[in-house]
């Protein structure tokens, strides 16, 4: 019967611009999201069509995917707890593994208060949707991650955006608010389009001037920023004034799972009154025990991020001599705007011809419409491996 | 009518006339901004773009337009009513 619906009632009518655009980027080789492929064997390599490929563009920042202490805790978490907890962090998916882990986090930050979530993305949707209410104000970067605007959406309070890292802006559109009612400022540690930090300094001033609190998604910058790995907010000084900071388990982790920390204790009373934290079901323990130890390593092995940077470093100086601008300063991410749409996906097609895999970034997934080739650098890259990517860069037509 | 456009009656059609100059920068010259037109399919623009539009209202007007009321609207009517009611509270 679906067949016959006239075309103005098709549930999959909606999905036809979509059609149109896949086909326009198909149009010129492989499929760039949802490449597929034949096996990852480590951080930095995989096979696509039984080719060998170098990964540039995984966020596996530290590497860890296949570190021996992660792999054994893993395999081990298996052993002795199975392979799902097959149940709410309320209910039955409590273990002892995901406390352990939330303590360590507390220690980690040396804040009081640390919760962990199934996925980052909800972390996110589970911590902001809990933190604002009703008759609440929600002001976030313009160019918040998806999960942000999700959370928003959950949320029942007023969201205001304001200008992307503009502090100013944030302070203009702090103060038209109604004195009722409690604020959260949302804002990443490093943005993971364009590779740009924020200045966190200026926005905890300005937040806590208006009254404001502080929530600061570290999702790309726990384990490659500060002297300790804390973060963006660290490497600025001033994590011990960030009111809520969250991150993920699925990049320097070399797991899935997300976390959100806080100064305040009170932060805990989410566990019983957050959706996204109650209604689905806990971290399974291999992927629990995995993030534990990549936080072990996070704390104990600092020349995980010295290798970052020297990659880091090494791959934006080389890019920039073969004559590319990259977006942002040097960092764990470079993304390389390209001058349209079409560029990007051919470019793309090249370097994967080329045995190397990097992100395409194509509107409205970008901000300002941006068409973009993104890199991720990991500190398991050796530095040929990072030569191998400039001179693939610089054959590009 | 001063700087921040915060005079005591501001009517429907001087706020349209301003959505159209927040408009100008994402459209082609020539083109026709009217009430009924629809956002996002008339008007071609994209959803980014909107905000950047809603952004420039805000500063203009010296008011807050949250998510929760812009994502309702559709038309460029209805941009100007959101607005004049947020003017007005
Ligand atoms: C800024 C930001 N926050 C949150 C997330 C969600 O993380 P996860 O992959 O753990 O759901 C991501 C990852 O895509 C992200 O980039």
């Amino acid at each position: 019967m679906f067949d016959e619906l006239d075309k103005t009632r098709s549930i999959f009518r909606k999905f036809e611009p979509l059609a149109a655009r896949q086909s326009a980027v198909l149009s010129s080789g492989e499929q760039p999201f949802g490449l597929r492929f034949d096996d990852v064997q480590s951080a930095t390599h995989g096979r696509v069509n039984g080719r060998d490929i170098l990964l540039a563009g995984t966020n596996n920042y530290l590497g860890l995917t296949y570190s021996r202490p992660c792999l054994d805790a893993a395999h081990e978490a298996i052993d002795q707890h199975g392979t799902a907890t097959t149940g709410s962090r309320l209910a039955n998916g409590t273990y002892s593994i995901h406390e352990e882990l939330e303590q360590d986090l507390a220690d980690f930050f040396g804040l009081p208060s640390a919760v962990i979530f199934t996925t980052g993305y909800q972390a996110n949707l589970a911590a902001i949707s809990a933190l604002a209410g009703k008759g609440d104000h929600l002001l976030i970067d313009a160019d918040s991650h998806a999960c942000i605007y999700d959370a928003c959406r959950l949320s029942d309070a007023a969201t205001i955006r304001f200008r992307h890292n503009s502090p100013e802006d944030l302070e203009r559109r702090l103060s038209r608010l109604p004195s009722e009612g409690a604020r959260l400022v949302v804002v990443e540690g490093l943005y993971s389009m364009l590779g740009d930090v924020a200045p966190l300094a200026e926005f905890v001033e300005v937040a806590h001037r208006h009254d404001a609190y502080l929530y600061v998604d570290e999702a790309h910058s726990v384990g490659c920023y500060g002297e300790n790995g804390q973060g963006v907010a660290a490497a600025q000084g001033i994590l011990d004034k960030v009111d809520f900071l969250s991150g993920t388990f699925s990049k320097s982790f070399a797991s899935i799972g997300g976390f959100c920390v806080s100064r305040h204790a009170d932060f805990d009373f989410i566990r019983l009154m957050s959706r996204p934290y109650l209604f689905t079901a806990s971290g399974s323990p291999s992927n629990v025990a995995a993030a534990h130890a990549a936080l072990r390593q996070i704390r104990s092995e600092p020349e995980l991020r010295t290798s970052l940077w020297a990659r880091a470093n090494q791959l934006h100086e080389g890019l920039v001599r073969a004559g590319f601008e990259p977006a942002s300063a040097p960092g764990p991410v470079i993304a390389l705007p390209r001058p349209d749409q079409e560029t990007a996906v051919r470019q793309w097609n090249e370097l994967l011809e080329a045995g190397i895999y990097v992100n395409l970034a194509i509107p409205p997934a970008t901000p300002h419409a941006m068409s973009l080739l993104r890199l991720s650098v990991s500190a398991a890259h050796t530095s040929d491996d990072i030569d191998k990517i400039i001179n693939a860069f610089s054959r590009l037509r | 009518m001063d700087q921040t456009g915060k005079t005591a009656q501001i009517g429907q059609a001087q706020i349209v006339e301003r959505i159209r100059t927040a408009l100008a920068p994402f459209l082609p010259p020539d083109a026709v901004v009217t009430e009924d037109m629809k956002i996002g399919s008339d008007i071609e623009i994209d959803s980014v773009e909107v905000f950047d539009v809603v952004m420039e209202l805000e500063d203009y007007y010296d008011i807050s337009l949250p998510m929760e009321i812009t994502s309702d609207i559709q038309t460029i009517g209805d941009l100007a009513k959101a607005v004049e009611q947020q003017i007005n509270v």
